[in-house]
């Protein structure tokens, strides 16, 4: 454990002082907030919203948002069988966010495992893991996810594990990359010489030192791999109607495209909004933290 | 070069088989076809008819072996649902796939390169926000819901394009728009970036210097070294845009190999969805090749 410390304290002080703070004050502000907000709909839909998300009513079909309709009950409108689209939204960001988080702490785990461990042994380990990697990124990554969700069958943890499935090849790469040029340090060198096994080095001199670009990583991916779920649902493979997810809710509003275009517009401004914000902020982290990432 | 070439080729070999060994294991692992294609009162003989006819009844490695031998001399069985050889029903489609990523491409290119060089020409100018806003909005908007808004737009508001379809050519704009769109973003980033290098270089100075007239040194001398990473990236992204397509030509209806992936999947119809999906990998995987020879032959740095 006292490498590990030593790791951190040594990467703290190889920074100028005052550099977080600095970085801190760059944060983008409104990308920020919106995150917060979404979040906050993902924990709280209750407390945001009074409408049941579920609760159809003829009447209310295809509602136009309050600013065409000037009906202050209907926010953002209702769709196709009358449910309040705002309520939708703000219960569907459970799904979306929910199913972004648990795929990337699976996929993003498993990719760091196997990133580390190609990287450090090398030789077979590396071209088995490698091979594997190679492949999966081979798969059109909609298609084999899409065949998964076939396969397993809709509901919210298959499609985790999906998503998961999909991510962690691209995990190890970019891991094992970093690996190949820690391990060159002295002190990796070192630690070995002291007598050091593979598994301690890895643990307590490689790890630390590949950790920000894992939550760099981490952070650029919420944004794909909610447009990934998205896609999903939007093909009929995600979580199965009435649950509201945006994707598919996008899809239902296909047909009211002509005299109802807000059924899909909103839930589809509610993605391209998430994920906006998920890549802005992910641009200023890799910018603070690991900035080597920048591809252009 | 013949070593890394051989090397490289055995390598994309082994990825393509694990493919084939996975694609392989899911499509057995989606439930029974059978029970999908044959009436609810179909008897036990019938039932062993259509087990025969598939191949179905013989153990799973044989029917791998089956399936791997035929698959290597172009022979994905046939269809359950459309009741056809494979390979025709992929023949037929792939080339209206291809059609349009090479249009998409062809957009991205067009809007996208001068679009990425005046950006770095004049950093921080108006065609500077012009690309930061594409390549954001690029990595952020759904593909189908840009399908969505672009078929509103287009298609029902100003009536100028058909919603669905590929007859005419004017149908192939909106999906290729839309497919074009994500790498337009990718193409906008790189080259800004790389032009910015490009122009701060040693050439471009001595060019200047020379008197070489300002448009001559950016679409000439600077543009041609720029590209090179753009030149890859297109290549790498033409696997993706046929991934892409899955999304997109679901949406536009457009009969291509993606929209053909999806009702293979949905009707679990094994020998379809072997054969697009090993195609489909071997397509990536030997664009993936080409780009790596192409960047040797392009760039004299790099010699294998």
């Amino acid at each position: 454990m006292a490498g590990l410390t030593e790791q951190l304290t040594s990467a703290a002080e190889a920074r100028p002082e005052g550099a977080f703070r600095d970085h801190l004050r760059r944060l983008p502000w409104i990308p920020a907030v919106l995150i917060v907000a979404f979040l906050a709909a993902a924990f709280f839909p209750e407390l945001l919203t009074s409408h049941d998300p579920l609760q159809s009513s003829l009447a209310k079909r295809n509602v136009p948002p309050a600013w065409v309709s000037g009906d202050p009950e209907y926010l953002l409108g209702a769709d196709q069988l009358g449910r309040d689209l705002l309520s939708r939204i703000i219960y569907g960001a459970r799904i979306s966010l929910g199913a972004a988080a648990g795929a990337i702490l699976m996929g993003g785990v498993v990719g760091l495992a196997l990133g580390v461990l190609a990287g450090y042994l090398g030789r077979g380990t590396d071209a088995v893991i490698m091979r594997a990697v190679d492949a999966m990124m081979a798969f059109p990554t909609i298609l084999l996810a899409l065949l998964l969700a076939v396969v397993m069958g809709p509901s919210f943890w298959n499609i985790i594990i999906v998503l998961a499935l999909v991510l962690w090849a691209r995990f190890a790469r970019i891991i094992r990359a970093e690996v190949l040029s820690v391990k060159e340090r002295d002190f990796v060198a070192l630690a070995r010489v002291a007598g050091a096994s593979p598994l301690r080095v890895m643990l307590v001199h490689i790890f630390p030192n590949v950790v920000n670009t894992f939550i760099v990583m981490a952070t650029l991916d919420v944004g794909w791999v909610i447009l990934v779920e998205a896609s999903l649902s939007f093909l009929g493979a995600g979580i199965p109607p009435p649950t509201p997810a945006w994707g598919s809710m996008v899809a239902a509003g296909r047909q009211y495209l002509e005299s109802a275009p807000w059924v899909s517009f909103v839930p589809g401004v509610a993605i391209m909004l998430v994920v906006l914000s998920f890549n802005l902020l992910g641009d200023w982290l890799r910018d603070a933290l690991d900035p080597k990432l920048r591809q252009g | 070069m013949v070593r890394f070439l051989a090397f490289r080729i055995g390598q994309s070999l082994i990825t393509l088989a694990a493919v084939a060994v996975a694609i392989f294991t899911l499509a057995r692992l989606s439930g029974d076809p059978l029970s999908l294609m044959l009436p609810i009162n179909a008897d036990q003989a019938q039932f062993k008819a259509v087990q025969e006819s598939l191949g179905l009844d013989k153990p799973v490695p044989v029917q791998f072996a089956l399936f791997l031998s035929h698959a290597a001399i172009g022979d994905f069985g046939t269809s359950i649902k459309g009741n056809r050889p494979v390979s025709q029903m992929i023949a037929e489609r792939l080339p209206r796939s291809l059609l349009l990523a090479l249009f998409a491409t062809a957009i991205t290119v067009v809007f996208g390169v001068p679009l990425g060089v005046m950006a770095a020409v004049h950093k921080e100018g108006t065609f500077d926000v012009a690309a930061r806003i594409v390549a954001f909005l690029g990595q952020s908007l759904p593909s189908f819901f840009l399908a969505i808004i672009l078929i509103r737009i287009f298609a029902i508001d100003l009536r100028l394009l058909p919603v669905i379809g590929s007859d005419t050519p004017q149908s192939y704009i909106l999906p290729a728009v839309t497919l074009g769109w994500f790498i337009m973003a990718g193409v906008v980033r790189l080259l800004r970036s790389s032009m910015l290098e490009v122009l701060d270089s040693e050439y471009v100075k001595l060019a200047r210097l020379k008197g070489v007239a300002e448009p001559m040194v950016i679409w000439k001398h600077a543009l041609r070294n720029a590209l090179l990473p753009v030149i890859t990236f297109l290549g790498f992204m033409l696997g993706t845009i046929v991934a892409a397509a899955v999304v997109v030509e679901t949406v536009f209806a457009w009969p291509g190999i993606g929209s053909l992936a999806y009702e293979a999947v949905l009707a679990r119809d094994y020998p379809l969805m072997q054969g697009v999906i090993v195609i489909w990998a071997a397509l990536i995987i030997v664009i993936n090749l080409a780009v790596d020879m192409a960047y040797a032959y392009l760039d004299p740095r790099i010699r294998y």
